[in-house]
């Protein structure tokens, strides 16, 4: 960096300041730039800070060192506010036939996703309870007949298996949509409220 | 240096300095800094103030070629510089009530 971008830079950090405050204060720094030689400049530069520091005690001590400005300044920009928040409140009056009916139909859905997932946990839960009942009936079959009918007590064998493999199989499935659907539901149904809040604040 | 220079401290200096002879920036903060431990930044807001408070004007002279603009001490400011070094007088006579020495 040389002279000229940091006299820029300080420049544009101190936007916003009274005009003739700038100005001085850029004045001050060339000068001092000049006084210090260009054989200093590096050495001046590093002594200041960057540009931001720099501008930043200037500004730290104008606001400091100035009155609050003029009360009367003051009521307009508190008019404009409140100026402000009527007309959202009326746009926002305005919005609700539109608004109103978008955010009943993102409740309908989120109820309707709930309903089905717990729907869905609900059956599995049946299928595996039925599946265990199955399995301790088929065992008492199949020792009831073991020894009288060969092929009978071969096929209770099979859906013994049978059972036994399903009931494992929805075991796992209700652990995985607990263990891992819920949350991930919750986080969806946030990820939506969020999105609409945005929007009402907007 | 041990100690931390705040706001009154460097404005009786700058003021002092100033009251000998009119100085321009660059001048300014290399004698201060000769004495005490400032950034090179802080100076400007100093003069800023002080001059803003009218206990220091400034011109501009014109010096090889360039501008320099020159900070004088007013009226203002000497009377000031008087209480400052009253205080100032009081001040160190207290601490060393404590301290010692």
């Amino acid at each position: 960096m040389n002279k000229q971008q940091y006299i820029e830079q300080v420049h544009f950090y101190l936007k916003g300041m009274a005009p003739k405050d700038i100005s001085d204060a850029i004045v001050y720094l060339d000068e001092y730039f000049e006084e210090a030689g260009v054989e200093n400049e590096q050495k001046v530069i590093q002594e200041l800070g960057t540009p931001q520091q720099y501008a930043q005690t200037i500004r730290a001590d104008v606001i400091s060192s100035s009155p609050p400005p003029p009360p009367s300044q003051n009521i307009k920009q508190s008019n404009k506010t409140t100026w402000q928040s009527i007309s959202i409140l009326i746009l926002g009056i305005f919005a609700l036939p539109i608004a109103v009916p978008l955010i009943f139909v993102a409740l309908i859905l989120i109820f309707t996703v709930l309903l089905v997932f717990m729907v869905l946990v609900f059956s599995l839960i049946i299928v595996l309870l039925s599946c265990i009942f199955s399995f301790f009936l088929l065992v008492f079959r199949f020792f009831s007949t073991i020894g009288v009918d060969m092929y009978d007590s071969l096929y209770l064998l099979g859906t013994i298996l049978v059972s036994c493999g399903s009931a494992l199989l929805t075991y796992y499935a209700i652990k995985w949509m607990v263990r891992k659907g819920l949350p991930a539901l919750s986080h969806w149904i946030a990820q939506i409220y969020q999105r609409l809040r945005k929007k009402e604040v907007r | 240096m041990l100690f931390q220079y705040g706001g009154s401290v460097l404005d009786m200096c700058v003021l002092a300095i100033v009251a000998k002879n009119d100085t321009y920036g660059y001048k300014l903060t290399q004698d201060v800094k000769k004495v005490l431990s400032v950034s090179e930044s802080t100076l400007y807001p100093v003069l800023r103030r002080l001059t803003k408070e009218h206990l220091l004007n400034t011109y501009d002279k014109s010096y090889d070629g360039r501008n320099r603009r020159y900070y004088s001490i007013s009226p203002e400011g000497k009377e000031k510089l008087d209480l400052f070094r009253k205080e100032w007088k009081h001040y160190i006579d207290q601490i060393n009530l404590i301290v010692g020495g």
